[in-house]
């Protein structure tokens, strides 16, 4: 492949080198004809191409670039024009390759606030949040960043360019292939735009943090503060050990958020305005050792088998866990898992994913190398649907130049 | 429809799941679309999942072309029959298969009609948002088709944001089971991408939908305007004020005088030029704070009066009018053209402003009730389809209307569906190669094109081909 990065080069292509040997190089197009013509140099050389944005969260969307099975890593990142934004809509239509962080500094000139709420936003790229479909922890209210996509532009494998969808909060016209794309994690085509909607800076916002030695009882209040009448933006219960934590964010009005205190448990410790949310976000990836790492492994399930599953989980020896009890998803850290053998370590996923199973939920790899990834993905015939995510991948990418060997599953 | 055929179809679905009179076939020849009718071959109604599984392998077998059927409410001609086709219906498939208050979904077959969903889960304190004109009559599986809306959809999100898992059929005959409720499931999401497929995919024969709370206080508000211009301006100015009603709707005067004058009449007050139908739901103080903030808003562009629903008596007919209104247009003429665009909600004026000029200059009458919150007109033309010369004039307006809305950053339906009716002006909206994307998914989950085909993807996406709607139907 080594041709690949000269003839790259030599279409005028920023290009550079993998830091590593098993690294693949990257490709920067400035636009979509650049862009297009990286792809047709990767096709002419049977590349396997992994579109990416800054490439912060490979580790989990893309694990086969760390295990060198990549060979060229094409980034939107120089493609960061906001295209529109117009806050009389509510709508911001911006290139994939745009900041996370001065997207949301944009619309905040405007009143408005962007979904999803991540962590360290400026490391994420518009186009690399919307592929890995990472919602962030305001999904308690404002549900999985899917739902705000409002349409793309992208470019298929083939060159094709194509747009779904378009800049308007309702729209039925044609199919919404913008849903498809989302999460789909550059293994459908490569992000070029997108349109999303917009909310409300709120007028006021207000985090609870309530502490104790087990998650339980945290679990069992977000339990009741999901019956009770408020809207939370977000409701993680998180924590290791003895040490657990409810984060309950309310936000919007004034007048909602003092009426909804109410609700608030005894005992919490209370920060106003959006210092709150930035202690959400750094939640997303937490320090369990020397460094902030992403979770090793994710479980979902319905809501109200959550409790059900951590216990499951914390009997398997997790260090740490975050978990959005309304949205039913849990974040789990397992160093352990980084230091065993490969035997060993995915003779103890399959069990956890077993009793997870028993427990109503589905587990998968997201911070681990490519073998754990590998071990937990479905196979054709194990996972509704996989058949039609096959079909679906042929038919825009029937080369398999952005095929992942773990995503959507095992061929 | 080859005789040959119905004797294994009819021994899966028995008597009753079969519809072959002539006479009985005739209730199938349209949806609400009644300007394109064909009369079906054979209607099938099948029971359940499996039932409608049998069917779709013998009618793949032989090679014949399927149409999915709910309530036929749809406005776009999603559910005109095709020649040589079977409509398979779910009016027998009604029932509410798991009722999750915790977890807050319900898991219903496709022919569930939409009202009846929220009726069976209102003792929880939940209820189905989406709640189009038509939901006393339409399914949850026809909502599905269509990605339907409705007027709370300006808060709740259309169908697909209550979607949470489907069991489809596809057009080989094989059951695909993504009905389990994980607000994020695995790999692509199927069910997202199913919902406003319009039957193009396959048949969705149950559906897992999201059940929503039921808001402490609820506030129904009816501004009075002397102007529909300046009521529409009230609309774009709550939306740049980043207000959050549940709901904006717009009346204006020939509608409200055609409500008024039937049996929905709701008390609008029929000398307006225009009224805003404003719903507020939530806390106590936040719904006082939201109206405080919207009055200002109203005043400032020369609202008359604002009146609040005192009881649920008094909201429920103030929404009774608003739902009632396409049925009370029969007043005005015998038939309705119900366009169905969307516009930037900057613009909202702007483009009330020239479909009424359109209809105008064609001398055709021309009202408008629509989601003025989302954008999302309806203009509607009456008229006689009987007339073949008011027949053409509606059908020019209604391209011309959506022209417009095109050339303004809009868009050809906000949640009626492309069927049969924006078909031809899709390759105006998408480019060629926007058309064969969609056309290269469509072919990977239903290969042979034997689900809904001739529908909404033109067949070839150029303007010479465009086609438009015979006067006077087809038969």
């Amino acid at each position: 492949m080594n041709d690949l990065l000269e003839r790259l080069r030599s279409e005028g292509l920023e290009v550079s080198e993998g830091s590593g040997p098993e690294d693949p190089p990257v490709a920067r197009p400035a636009d979509e004809a650049e862009l297009r013509a990286a792809l047709a140099l990767a096709d002419e050389q049977g590349a396997r191409v992994v579109p990416i944005g800054n490439g912060s969260r490979l580790a989990w969307t893309r694990p086969e670039v760390g295990a060198g099975q990549a060979d060229l890593l094409i980034s939107s990142a120089r493609m960061d024009r906001v295209l529109d934004y117009v806050p009389g809509d509510g709508t911001l239509t911006a290139q994939a390759g745009c900041n996370m962080a001065q997207l949301e500094q944009r619309v905040a000139g405007g009143g408005h606030l962007l979904t999803p709420l991540l962590s360290r936003p400026q490391e994420r790229t518009l186009g690399g949040t919307l592929a890995a479909g990472h919602s962030g922890f305001d999904r308690q209210r404002r549900g999985p960043l899917r739902h705000h996509v409002l349409g793309v532009r992208v470019m298929l494998a083939d060159g094709t360019a194509a747009v779904s969808g378009s800049k308007l909060v309702k729209n039925v016209t044609g199919f919404d292939l913008h849903r498809l794309y989302t999460g789909s994690r550059g293994t459908l085509c490569v992000l070029l735009e997108a349109s999303l909607r917009l909310f409300p800076a709120p007028e006021a916002s207000l985090t609870a943090v309530l502490e104790h030695s087990s998650p339980a009882p945290l679990l069992e209040r977000a339990a009741q503060l999901r019956r009770a009448p408020i809207e939370p933006l977000a409701l993680v219960v998180e924590g290791d050990g003895g040490h657990w934590r409810l984060h309950v964010t309310l936000s919007g009005l004034e007048a909602k958020v003092e009426a909804e205190r109410a609700f608030l448990p005894d005992g919490a410790t209370l920060e106003q305005g959006p210092a709150g949310f930035d202690g959400l976000r750094a939640l997303d990836e937490s320090p369990v050792s020397a460094h902030l790492v992403s979770a090793h492994l994710v479980a979902t399930c319905r809501p109200s088998q959550v409790a059900a599953v951590v216990e499951g989980l914390q009997a398997s020896g997790v260090q740490r866990l975050v978990i959005q009890p309304g949205v039913a998803e849990v974040l789990a850290w397992h160093p352990e898992l980084e230091l065993e053998s490969p035997p060993l370590r995915d003779r103890r996923l399959l069990v956890l994913a077993d009793v997870l199973r028993e427990r109503g939920a589905h587990l998968a790899a997201r911070g681990l190398p490519l073998g754990a990834h590998r071990t937990l993905a479905p196979r054709r015939g194990e996972a509704p649907g996989l058949g039609w995510m096959f079909e679906l991948r042929a038919a825009l990418d029937g080369a398999g130049r952005f095929a992942s060997p773990t995503f959507p599953g095992q061929p | 429809v080859e005789a040959s055929l119905v004797r294994p179809l009819r021994e899966i679905v028995g008597e009753a799941g079969l519809v072959t009179q002539r006479a009985e076939r005739l209730a199938y020849e349209s949806d609400g679309l009644a300007l394109k009718r064909r009369i079906p071959d054979l209607v099938l109604l099948p029971e359940d999942t499996n039932q409608a599984a049998r069917c779709m392998r013998v009618l793949h077998h032989a090679g014949v072309p399927v149409v999915p059927r709910g309530a036929g409410t749809g406005l776009s001609g999603g559910a005109t029959p095709v020649e040589g086709g079977v409509v398979i219906g779910t009016a027998r498939m009604r029932r509410v298969l798991e009722l999750n208050h915790e977890d807050r979904f319900a898991r219903v077959q496709a022919g569930v009609v939409n009202v009846d969903l929220t009726r069976c889960c209102a003792d929880a304190g939940l209820f189905y948002a989406p709640d189009p004109s038509s939901q006393a009559a339409c399914t949850i599986g026809g909502n599905v088709a269509e990605n339907s809306g409705g007027p709370h959809c300006f808060k709740y999100g259309a169908t697909t944001r209550h979607v949470l898992g489907l069991v489809v059929v596809t057009s080989e005959g094989e059951v695909l089971d993504l009905a389990e409720p994980q607000p994020d499931p695995w790999g692509y999401d199927l069910s997202g991408l199913f919902v406003g497929c319009e039957g193009m995919f396959g048949l969705a024969t149950e559906v897992t939908i999201a059940l929503t709370p039921v808001p402490a206080v609820t506030e129904t508000l009816l501004s009075i305007f002397p102007d529909l211009d300046r009521c529409c301006d009230a609309v774009t100015d709550i939306i740049a004020a980043r207000l959050e009603p549940s709901a904006i709707e717009i009346l204006d005067k020939l509608t409200i005088q055609a409500v008024e004058a039937s049996v929905f009449a709701a008390g609008y007050p029929k000398d307006a030029e225009a009224v805003l139908l404003l719903e507020v739901e939530g806390g106590e103080a936040e719904v006082e704070a939201t109206v405080a903030a919207i009055d200002p808003l109203l005043q400032a562009q020369g609202q008359l009066e604002l009146r609040r629903a005192r009881d649920g008596a008094e909201r429920a007919r103030l929404w009774a009018g608003r739902k009632g209104a396409f049925g009370a247009m029969g007043r005005i003429a015998p038939d309705l053209y119900v366009a169905d665009v969307v516009a930037p909600r900057t613009r909202l004026r702007e483009i009330v402003r020239i479909a009424t000029d359109i209809a105008h200059e064609r001398g055709l009458k021309i009202s408008n009730v629509f989601h003025a919150g989302d954008g999302n007109l309806h203009p509607n033309i009456s008229y006689d389809r009987r007339d073949p010369e008011q027949v053409r004039k509606v059908l020019e307006a209604g391209d011309l209307i959506m022209q417009a809305c095109i050339d303004r950053g809009g868009s050809l339906t906000g949640e009626h569906g492309v069927g049969l009716e924006k078909q031809a002006m899709m390759a105006r909206l998408f480019a060629p190669e926007d058309l064969a994307t969609m056309h290269r998914v469509r072919q990977a989950l239903d290969p042979a094109g034997r689900m809904n085909p001739g529908k909404m993807i033109p067949l070839r996406a150029c303007m010479e081909l465009r086609t438009r709607p015979i006067p006077g139907g087809e038969r």
